[in-house]
């Protein structure tokens, strides 16, 4: 358990007036990350409502590991002052995300790292992340054979052989 | 049990939806709890029966996913069923006198009529739209009036009702040439998208064929400078711009019909000794590359057209709110070839459209023929029509055909579906529609099919005093328009009726 540590409200030099935050993951490794960019994270930005409201600063908690986390990190970096349309929780939402290249090769790395950081995304609510997470994901599974897809997924066939031929188990009416 | 589905249902569903029929499918066999989360999605379920189907959503509009789903999951058992065909007989429109003939054309649920009002100084077309029960789509006519003194010819209309589109032909006064007229359907006024002066003059040469075809934002006509030298004209309706000819084809007749928004499908019927077989060609109009495919046919078949098919693009823009519709992409290409025998033969070729764009991207030859050897027996139905059949009136939509034939007196409509998703599922779940023979029969060169399909029979409501020959028939998302005459004393007496499931 890491000690709950107080920022002070300094500043970076030549990096305008944005705050610092502390966030800490779950193996314990304390990053300190400027405000502004984390601001495209709905919870972290509800975090932050919350120290305004009652002028106590302290350093919140991730429950997934620093590798991750600096993962979601350069993705929020790269974005950094951008706008992206999933992000605004005042525009309604599009049906789908948009292609963006950059995700796609920021997002080119195992099935189980894909995994760990659309889980991260979702806890931090960053939807375009998710999203891009998401598409990444169908990427993979697309085109595949349902024994492919249980390689991929890692998953056993747990239907007995009757059910697996038996119009039943299908799902359309 | 799987990483994916460690994850938050609804992170696990935004993967889900990003995938095609084909993968949920084979997703949902791969174990018990990824087939239940997408049991238990609406949205997946819509999807799945959209894609099955054959039809895609129009987005927009006040109902939910789970009232489209159960819309739609009607709207297909009532087209496998066919239970239930609720005759609407179309009231004469206001102001056509009884004796007179108007002029009728269809377009996306929209029927129009053409006639110049008895004793007024007007000619009107009356606009009706269809109702549907299946797709709350209500019953609704409005009019629009011209000035007699525009010389419209009548024959010269189309309308395309999904771009609120409206376009006829008038001829200009000093020069003779025709001149395309662009408006608005719901309020005949020049079309806000079209061209500034609200008209196309076609100062390349004379129209041969009245009908204008439509699709998207190009419009298309075969035209003519010389009897013998025909060639397909494109052009741009919202800027009035020409976009492209097809090469001249020495045929006594071309016909075309749209395959997608840049290729267009030319079928050349034989000239003697020039070109001795009728060919089809894919034209791709924005590039001006075009591919010849050779039919199965001799010089000795003379009679061929092309059947036309719907091209539509939903949204439709007149107040109907569509909530999904028959997928465009999904459109059948006939050709029915008469052969100059007695009695006379009569065949039908149908093929996907999107087998034949898919043949034209990947073949790189020239402007040779393509052997109908190698593209045609396992794409095409190609198949003399059965004896009844060869005489009743052909229509198609989407990839749906359906005949009107006369057997012992009833009145029947033979629906003929190749959709090969809805083909699949027919034959898993209703006996009632008879799948196409596997068994492969030589017709003097024209073999079976391979394209699948199934047939249903379908006895029309009696008592119109209908005589089927002098029939023809539209087709539609919910049902078929029939146009017939009815005899009173001397008089035939043009009536429509509008067959709804």
């Amino acid at each position: 358990m890491p000690t709950i540590v107080s920022v002070d409200d300094s500043t970076v030099p030549g990096e305008g007036s944005s705050r610092l935050l502390l966030l800490v993951s779950s193996d314990n490794k304390h990053i300190v990350v400027e405000e502004d960019i984390m601001s495209r994270s709905r919870f972290i930005s509800k975090q932050v409502e919350g120290f305004e409201a009652t002028s106590q600063r302290h350093a919140i908690l991730l429950p997934f590991s620093s590798f991750v986390l600096n993962k979601v990190i350069e993705y929020c970096s790269h974005y950094r002052g951008y706008y992206l349309l999933e992000d605004d929780p005042d525009a309604a939402p599009p049906g789908r995300s948009p292609v963006r290249e950059w995700d796609q090769e920021f997002l080119d790395v195992d099935r189980n790292m894909l995994l760990r950081i659309i889980k991260a995304a979702h806890y931090l609510e960053i939807k375009s992340l998710v999203g891009s997470c998401a598409r990444a994901i169908a990427d993979m599974i697309r085109g595949k054979t349902t024994e492919e897809m249980r390689e991929i997924l890692g998953v056993e066939n747990d239907f007995t052989p009757e059910e697996e031929h038996s119009p039943s188990s299908k799902c359309t009416g | 049990m799987s990483h994916l589905l460690l994850l938050p249902t609804e992170v696990v569903l935004m993967v889900l939806e990003d995938l095609n029929l084909g993968d949920l499918l084979n997703l949902r066999l791969t174990c018990r709890e990824l087939n239940n989360v997408i049991k238990d999605s609406v949205i997946l379920q819509y999807k799945i029966e959209l894609a099955a189907s054959g039809m895609v959503d129009c987005p927009g509009g006040q109902l939910s996913t789970v009232s489209r789903l159960e819309m739609l999951q009607r709207h297909q058992r009532a087209w496998r069923d066919f239970s239930v065909l609720e005759p609407v007989l179309i009231p004469p429109p206001r102001g056509l006198g009884e004796n007179e003939r108007a002029m009728v054309i269809f377009s996306e649920g929209i029927l129009a009529y053409l006639y110049v009002e008895s004793g007024g100084p007007n000619s009107t077309i009356c606009f009706t739209q269809l109702p549907s029960k299946l797709r709350r789509v209500d019953y609704r006519r409005w009019y629009l009036h011209y000035d007699r003194r525009l010389r419209l010819l009548f024959e010269d209309l189309s309308i395309d009702a999904s771009q609120d589109l409206l376009l006829f032909v008038t001829a200009s006064e000093d020069r003779n040439i025709p001149v395309v007229h662009v408006h608005s359907l719901s309020t005949g006024h020049p079309h806000q998208e079209g061209p500034v002066s609200g008209t196309i003059g076609i100062e390349h040469g004379s129209l041969v064929f009245p009908k204008i075809e439509i699709c998207g934002d190009y419009i298309g006509m075969v035209i003519s400078s010389d009897r013998r030298l025909m060639k397909v004209s494109i052009w741009n309706w919202k800027t009035g711009v020409i976009q492209t000819e097809s090469a001249v084809n020495p045929s006594q007749y071309t016909t075309f019909c749209f395959l997608d928004d840049s290729h267009i499908l030319v079928q050349s019927l034989p000239v003697p000794l020039i070109a001795p077989a009728p060919l089809l060609q894919v034209y791709n109009f924005r590039t001006a590359h075009g591919l010849y495919f050779v039919l199965p046919f001799t010089s000795r078949h003379i009679e061929a057209h092309l059947l036309p098919n719907a091209v539509h693009h939903p949204p439709t823009s007149i107040g109907v709110h569509d909530l999904f519709v028959t997928d465009p992409n999904d459109k059948l290409v006939v050709s029915i070839v008469d052969h100059q025998r007695r009695p006379a033969e009569r065949y039908e070729l149908c093929i996907a459209a999107q087998k034949l764009l898919d043949i034209f991207r990947t073949e790189r030859r020239a402007n040779t023929g393509f052997p109908w050897s190698e593209w045609g027996p396992d794409a095409a139905h190609c198949a003399p029509l059965r004896g009844d059949m060869a005489d009743g009136a052909y229509a198609v939509f989407g990839m749906k055909t359906a005949h009107l034939i006369s057997r012992d007196g009833r009145n029947m409509a033979i629906i003929t579906d190749y959709h090969p998703r809805r083909v699949k599922r027919t034959q898993d779940e209703s006996a009632d529609w008879t799948p196409s023979g596997v068994q492969r029969r030589e017709t003097g060169g024209v073999s079976e099919p391979r394209l699948p399909y199934t047939v249903k029979e379908v006895l029309l409501p009696e008592a119109y005093g209908m005589d089927i020959f002098l029939a023809q028939h539209h087709f539609y998302e919910d049902g078929l328009l029939l146009q017939y005459h009815e005899r009173s004393g001397d008089e035939w007496r043009a009536k429509e009726i509008w067959l709804t499931l």
